[in-house]
């Protein structure tokens, strides 16, 4: 799919002293991600494994027991979790009725879901036995819903598990209103909080429940329900104050919960599955990057070349995205932790993958790395798709600095926006200029059609210059006069990522001027040099922060609400990403919701 | 004590051997009252090769109506990419000078994009702000809504490698594909842990989830409320479904899970896909289902490619380069004897209803654009089966270039041919839909015409005349 523009698509008028925006309350479903991780920790059942990824090629390790996967959210310009991208289908009540009734049995495995201490040696205390059962299923129905249950949704539950224990006995009972609170609107919905008093707000807005909120940070920050001591907090009025919620976010940003919400936030805006399709070409890069596995093959083994070309390529693309997300993980977490170390750093990671095959290959090579060059492994992953093992182990690494700079140069990011044969300098551009500057770029128009070069190695010439040849006349230029030079900074990178100084036997030109409008232009040699001025050039600041907000409400708040303002204002003072995180949980935007909305 | 629709014996093996044993499907019992009809869309990437999907037929002129028999016309004549389905001559309509011109009208959105919605919906796109999506519901699920079982899945949309999304609920309601033949499988036959309940009592907790929707309603503002309803109506309906699905009887082979299960590649997962549309049109498990398929990969098809992708150096080099002409060509070939080897499997199972599964069953095949160069022009459909509403076993040639609505075109404007729109509303009706339009019932050309979608394609109930 096209990479698509970042828009303030309404310009909603904001009356005189809006606290938040009127449109910005949207009733979001969970998230498959959501779902998996809600699961994890309502239950906690660690070795359960909730978190199987769809893209990695990996073979179910129980033929009989797949994982039920959701049918993903239709993403929104790059991310799930919006409203938009949340209709529902049959397929997706039948996965989740599916995703229920799997997960329903594990309450009765989960250290978390009895009030008792051992239901089992009650056996011989019907009354007790139940008791507890009763009171479990009351206590976990309050978690899974995130909020204390009303009198009238007590009585439903309890008339439901009543009936269920009546049929089936204790423990299927317990199992069939696991099933049925699963499937409720409660669970499955970020809803409104029946329970909170309908307090007068400041024009137009009120204070979301406190269990609500508890909810929205928890969601954001973790991709997952609220923990104990963030339900706790509700449950004591600590979520009241602007420094209260600030406190909890801080807390919760130092969970490991917090790495891997935000490595996903940076996945979609990245767009990194769009490296598990790319495909790049055998006959054009296949010396160069798995050579010495090739030359294995006997003569005329073409369909062996192209079996151990895809395990190279499958290898390669899984250990980049895990890469892409430990250097955002880390350059946030450990490192500077501003968007401009994000851009720039150089402090990252290169993997080395072992098939069942005598040659190890690895991403080292990408990175133009020696093997020496990589510091202590600090990871190993074992992949299995049914052709080869994989045993994927991540190093820390130092990347060549005239080379790289951050998350742009990632053969992750670079491998996903390039044709087989040759990188793609318009949907390198297009991507730039649409996520990292919200510069929306529209559509091609009909002229354009078919008018792509052919993606073949060339005769003569350079894809920079072929690519300008077909852009350079209007109507195209109108567009391609921005699309163009952005993407031309990254023809030092070939489809797999790696780089190179020549392009058909000629040297890569990377150099371009980039006209902003009124935001003046940016010059640059080559993508090191473009990253580095988008890591402090304000248009691009501002794009993150809206990006992230709008992430973090649902749905795209309308940029001139002073709110909105104050945030990015905040900023663009230092970049410090996790401190803008804490502003946006702290801001109204965030803790408050108009009146009739959801949360 | 239920059971589950796998505990039964072999019958579905390959080939005719089926025939010859001959399955038992018990719903002919309980499918209630008239004759069951099936649809299969099967929808493919890049359009197809109009010049080598064509079969020319001397003499005949390209500014009318005409139609030739397709029953008598040797082998060796027929063009390379429908060559694959001559075994089913009897059965094929191709249908030529149809053109995909509303598409050319819409403004929003890539002409892929464009395209994959008007063919199917032969409605606007709906234009998110970032994505198109549809205006309105794709004909599969038009179809579906009318011939479906309550008690049943209402129809499958399909996908090998990654398809098109062709087919939508209504406005900007985008349906998932599923491309993995064991979930298909399971969603078909279940035979999972979680099936072991009864279907009353699992009906139970989608009742109390119901309930709960339905108390939350007097609380929600009007829009959230609309989510809400259109969610827990799905899980409504999915009540009925599983007891449907439960109660089920019908013979399957027992290797049918080991055989989809794990599958690789495109080949494989094809035919996976297609063993899966058999049985449960066997069982009656769906009446409708949709093939989306991806792009061809490298290893499915029978000769070395060119460096480089399907997309960039054959699809738009169409028209300027042979070899890529020669590769599509070759391409659409793959797409055709995938549509064989899907009717072969249905010819081999019979129906209760007499005759086999194909002989009560649709395929329409067609793809997003008219070819791989982005065009809408010379837009191929080819039809097979659907013998109890169609005249089939002949090529029905259609005025080219008669729409006052101009396409872009490789040598640029040029006039569309008839729209497909017409072609939608003949597989509607064939399939038991009392309507007179699909998506859009008329349009105005840029030049301020009207041109009118209403009504079915002529030529293709009876012999064209005159």
């Amino acid at each position: 799919m096209r990479a698509a523009p970042l828009l303030p698509l309404l310009a909603v008028a904001c009356g005189r002293g809006d606290v938040v925006p009127a449109d910005v309350a949207p009733l979001q479903r969970l998230t498959p991600t959501e779902y998996r991780h809600t699961i994890r920790d309502l239950f906690a059942v660690e070795e359960f494994d909730v978190d199987p990824d769809p893209e990695e090629p990996i073979v179910e390790d129980d033929e009989d027991e797949p994982a039920v996967v959701l049918p993903p959210d239709r993403p929104v310009e790059g991310f799930e979790g919006l409203a938009e991208g949340q209709t529902a289908s049959p397929y997706l009540v039948e996965q989740l009725q599916r995703a229920a009734a799997r997960h329903a049995p594990l309450a009765l495995q989960s250290p978390v879901f009895f009030v008792c201490d051992d239901i089992h040696a009650l056996g011989d205390d019907d009354d007790a036995e139940r008791a507890c059962a009763r009171d479990s299923v009351l206590r976990f129905a309050q978690r899974a819903w995130r909020r204390p249950l009303t009198d009238a949704e007590r009585t439903r539950l309890l008339a439901f598990w009543e009936a269920n224990a009546a049929a089936s006995g204790v423990f299927d009972g317990i199992r069939l209103t696991v099933e049925g609170l699963l499937q409720s609107p409660q669970f499955l919905y970020r809803l409104a909080d029946p329970g909170a008093p309908a307090a007068n707000g400041p024009e137009g807005a009120v204070p979301l429940s406190p269990f609500e909120l508890a909810s929205r940070l928890s969601y954001f920050l973790w991709d997952s329900m609220p923990d104990a001591r963030l339900f706790e907090a509700a449950a004591k009025g600590q979520l009241e104050t602007p420094a209260q919620v600030r406190a909890q976010a801080r807390r919760m940003l130092e969970d490991p919960r917090a790495r891997q919400a935000v490595a996903r936030f940076h996945h979609q805006w990245l767009d990194l599955d769009r490296i598990h399709t790319a495909r790049a070409d055998l006959g054009q890069y296949g010396r160069r990057y798995a050579g010495g596995l090739l030359s294995e093959v006997e003569e005329d083994g073409l369909q062996e070349e192209e079996e151990l070309w895809s395990a190279f390529l499958i290898g390669s693309r899984n250990a980049g995205v895990r890469e892409a997300e430990q250097f955002v993980v880390s350059t946030l977490f450990d490192r500077g932790g501003t968007f401009a170390d994000l851009l720039t750093s150089t402090e990252g990671y290169a993997s080395r993958i072992d098939f069942d095959l005598d040659e190890p290959l690895g991403t080292d090579r990408l990175y133009g790395l020696s093997e020496d060059a990589l510091g202590e492994p600090i990871e190993q992953r074992i992949l299995d798709d049914g052709n080869f093992e994989y045993r994927i182990t991540l190093h820390e690494a130092s990347w060549p600095e005239d080379e790289r700079a951050g998350v742009l140069t990632l053969p992750a990011w670079l491998g996903g926006f390039s044709h087989p044969v040759h990188p793609a300098p318009i949907l390198r551009g297009t991507f730039v200029l649409e996520r990292l500057l919200c510069q929306p770029i529209g559509q091609p128009p009909p002229e354009a059609a078919g008018q792509s070069p052919p993606d073949a190695a060339l005769a003569d010439g350079t894809n920079r210059a072929r690519v300008e040849a077909i852009t350079a006349d209007a109507p195209c230029s109108a567009c391609h006069d921005r699309i163009n030079p952005t993407g031309f900074a990254f023809e030092a990178y070939d489809s797999v990522g790696g780089f190179r100084t020549e392009d058909n036997g000629l040297p890569v030109d990377t150099r371009g001027v980039l006209s902003l409008g009124q935001a003046g232009e940016l010059r640059f040699a080559d993508a090191v040099e473009l990253s580095r001025q988008l890591a402090t050039h304000p248009l691009a600041l501002d794009c993150y922060a809206e990006t992230w907000l709008r992430y973090a409400l649902g749905a795209a708040p309308p940029l001139d609400h002073p709110r909105v303002v104050e945030i990015r204002d905040r900023f663009r003072q230092d970049g410090d990403v996790l401190a803008l995180l804490e502003d946006l949980v702290a801001s109204d935007l965030f803790r408050f919701r108009p009146t009739g909305g959801a949360q | 004590m239920t059971w589950s629709r796998r505990q039964f014996l072999s019958a579905l093996g390959l080939g005719s051997a089926a025939l010859a044993t001959g399955i038992r499907p018990a719903w002919s019992q309980d499918a209630g009252t008239g004759a069951i009809k099936r649809l299969v869309i099967v929808s493919n990437g890049h359009g197809n090769v109009h010049g080598h999907w064509r079969i020319p037929f001397e003499g005949r002129p390209t500014d009318r109506l005409w139609d030739a028999s397709l029953v008598d016309l040797p082998e060796d004549r027929w063009s390379p990419v429908l060559r694959p389905l001559y075994p089913f001559r009897r059965k094929l309509l191709a249908i030529d000078g149809l053109s995909l011109s509303s598409a050319e009208l819409d403004l929003a959105g890539y002409r892929h994009e464009k395209g994959w919605v008007h063919a199917w919906t032969g409605d606007w796109g709906y234009f998110t702000g970032s994505d198109l999506l549809a205006a309105g519901p794709s004909l599969d699920q038009l179809v579906a809504r009318h011939v479906a079982r309550p008690d049943r899945l209402a129809s499958l949309e399909l996908q090998v490698e990654e398809g098109r999304p062709v087919c939508h609920a209504g406005q900007a309601q985008p349906l998932p594909l599923e491309g993995d033949p064991l979930r298909v499988y399971r969603r078909l036959f279940g035979g999972t842990s979680e099936d072991d309940l009864d279907p009353a009592r699992r009906n139970a907790a989608l009742d109390f989830a119901a309930a709960e929707a339905e108390a939350l309603r007097p609380r929600l503002g009007a829009e959230d409320r609309q989510r809400l309803e259109a969610h827990f109506t799905l899980v409504r309906e999915l009540g009925a479904r599983i007891r449907g699905l439960a109660e089920a009887r019908c013979e399957t082979d027992g290797d049918l899970e080991g055989r989809v299960a794990g599958t690789r590649g495109y080949a494989e997962t094809y035919t996976a896909m297609v063993e899966l549309v058999r049985a449960a049109f066997a069982c009656d498990l769906t009446r409708v289902v949709t093939l989306s398929l991806g792009d061809l990969t490298p290893e499915s098809l029978p000769f070395r490619p060119v460096s480089g992708s399907v997309h960039d150096s054959w699809a738009h080099q169409l028209y300027t380069d042979p070899e890529a002409e020669r590769g599509m060509t070759a391409y659409m070939a793959v797409h055709a004897q995938q549509v064989a080897q899907l009717a072969a499997a249905l010819d081999s199972v019979p129906d209760p209803q007499g005759g086999t599964l194909l002989d009560h069953t649709l395929i329409a095949w067609g793809s997003e654009m008219g070819d791989g160069w982005h065009g809408y022009e010379r837009y191929c459909v080819s039809l097979l089966g659907g013998t109890w509403h169609f005249q089939p076993g002949r090529y029905v040639h259609h005025p080219e270039r008669v729409s006052p609505i101009q396409l872009v075109g490789p040598t640029g404007e040029v006039r569309g041919g008839t729209p497909h729109q017409h072609v939608l509303v003949s597989l509607a009706q064939a399939m038991g839909l009392d309507t007179d339009h699909v998506g859009l019932a008329e349009v105005q050309a840029r030049t301020g015409e009207r041109i009118v979608l209403r009504g079915p394609l002529d030529g293709l109930t009876a012999e064209v005349t005159g």
